[in-house]
């Protein structure tokens, strides 16, 4: 556990190196994830996402003004149970950014694989977002991540877990490539097995391939809950 | 009468190349060969690491006695049934799980398995009832489980023999595919392959991984 949590660390830190020229977000990302399941193999997921800025600096160094609102994402999915720990899926996403709607189409396979002391979960995205006066994003995501008990060999009700994934996001648009990677290390604690709330960081770097970097660093706050 | 002769706690320990390649294939697969355990999943109880000093002397001594080298973990279960305490140690690459109820008393040992090294009569039997109750099915764990006198499961423990005197069954973790329906079940068979105990495993939510 020590040499995993020291090995995470680490990862964090080459991560969390920052240029003077690069450009920096940080702020607080609280998410609400409410689970229905309609059948045996059909459930229904709707998330709400919401992200304030703390602190935004842009290339030049200018630093603009502190505690703003950003967004807030309003997603519903319909997935289907395809084997005992995968499933496909798809939904639609509203974003209201700067009073304009943003659009996004969803569709996702995930695998869930089951070790004595951890969980190990694969998830493939795609998605195509469409936003009034720019061409359709594409992007196609590959998300990684584990969960630990703190505890014991699970996390049961009361106790605490560790979670982290690590996703990579290939983004097209009019003709361009962006690669965008998440790190996301978060702690959580089991109120019930259908009841869980997540604190910890949510790191994400992305245009780095062309231009100046972008850093953003969101301190996340999740709730899960399943109907 | 048929005269009963020891038997070898581990029949294929060992791993050869071979085998490495293929399992370090499978992980990469995701194949579900290298699935070591899912007793995560089977969450009747909720079992927690203690400390060796919490754990009744009984328990201790009985551990002390295997003279083992291996990192022994403790842990604590509580369920409907009451506390009990659990001892896991890893020998031969094998997971191995002594359980004692909440005074310290020898439960039963269960140590982790492959399928070859369940007897051939016994494999067969088991695959015989496993396809009368499903359309398709695989072993995804298998345990051999051994309940006696605590003094002669130590002397297996030690010698890696099992004496005749002790009862084996397999506890084996299997998925199920019936009616168009895939789940996981826990069975206990005997030692001659017949059904002893079947339970449904009830998976643990995994929302918080997938969304």
């Amino acid at each position: 556990m020590m040499r995993l949590a020291f090995a995470s660390m680490l990862i964090l830190f080459f991560f969390v190196r920052v240029n003077s020229q690069d450009r920096l977000r940080v702020g607080l990302m609280p998410h609400v994830n409410v689970n229905y399941k309609v059948h045996d193999y059909w459930r229904l997921n709707f998330k709400y996402e919401s992200r304030q800025l703390m602190r935004d600096r842009d290339a030049f160094g200018n630093e603009n003004p502190a505690f703003r609102y950003v967004l807030s994402d309003f997603s519903l999915m319909v997935l289907r149970k395809t084997g005992l720990n995968n499933q496909v899926g798809g939904g639609y996403l509203v974003r209201i950014e700067r009073g304009k709607f943003i659009h996004r189409a969803t569709q996702q396979f995930s695998l869930v694989r089951n070790y004595r002391t951890f969980r190990l979960a694969h998830r493939i995205v795609g998605d195509q977002t469409f936003e009034m006066d720019e061409p359709i994003q594409w992007r196609l995501r590959y998300r990684i991540g584990f969960d630990v008990a703190l505890q014991g060999e699970s996390a049961d009700r009361g106790e605490f877990y560790l979670k982290m994934t690590n996703e990579y996001l290939n983004v097209f648009r009019g003709g361009k490539y962006d690669l965008e990677i998440r790190l996301v290390p978060v702690v959580g604690y089991v109120v019930e097995d259908h009841n869980k709330v997540e604190f910890g960081l949510d790191a994400r770097y992305d245009s780095f391939i062309e231009g100046n970097a972008r850093h953003s660093y969101w301190l996340r706050l999740g709730w899960f809950f399943s109907i | 009468m048929a005269r009963k002769q020891y038997r070898n706690l581990y029949p294929l320990s060992g791993c050869g190349c071979a085998q490495l390649f293929f399992l370090f294939l499978a992980f990469f697969l995701n194949g579900g060969i290298f699935e070591p355990s899912l007793c995560a999943q089977v969450k009747f109880e909720k079992e927690t690491r203690i400390k060796r000093t919490d754990v009744p002397q009984s328990a201790v001594r009985m551990i002390d006695l295997l003279e083992l080298d291996e990192k022994v973990r403790w842990f604590m279960e509580k369920s409907e049934n009451g506390v009990s305490f659990e001892a896991k140690y890893k020998r031969q690459n094998r997971l191995h799980s002594i359980e004692f109820d909440s005074i310290g008393r020898f439960q039963d040992a269960e140590i982790d398995i492959r399928e070859r090294e369940v007897p051939e009569e016994a494999r067969l039997q088991i695959h015989h009832h496993l396809k009368m109750e499903f359309d398709h099915h695989r072993l995804r764990k298998i345990q051999r489980q051994l309940t006696g006198p605590e003094e002669d499961i130590r002397r297996a423990l030690v010698k890696e023999m099992i004496p005749p005197g002790l009862t084996v069954r397999y506890e084996i973790i299997v998925k199920g595919r019936s009616s168009g329906e895939t789940h996981l079940y826990e069975y206990l068979f005997s030692d001659s392959g017949e059904i002893e105990r079947r339970a449904r495993i009830i998976l643990r939510n995994t929302d918080h991984l997938i969304y």
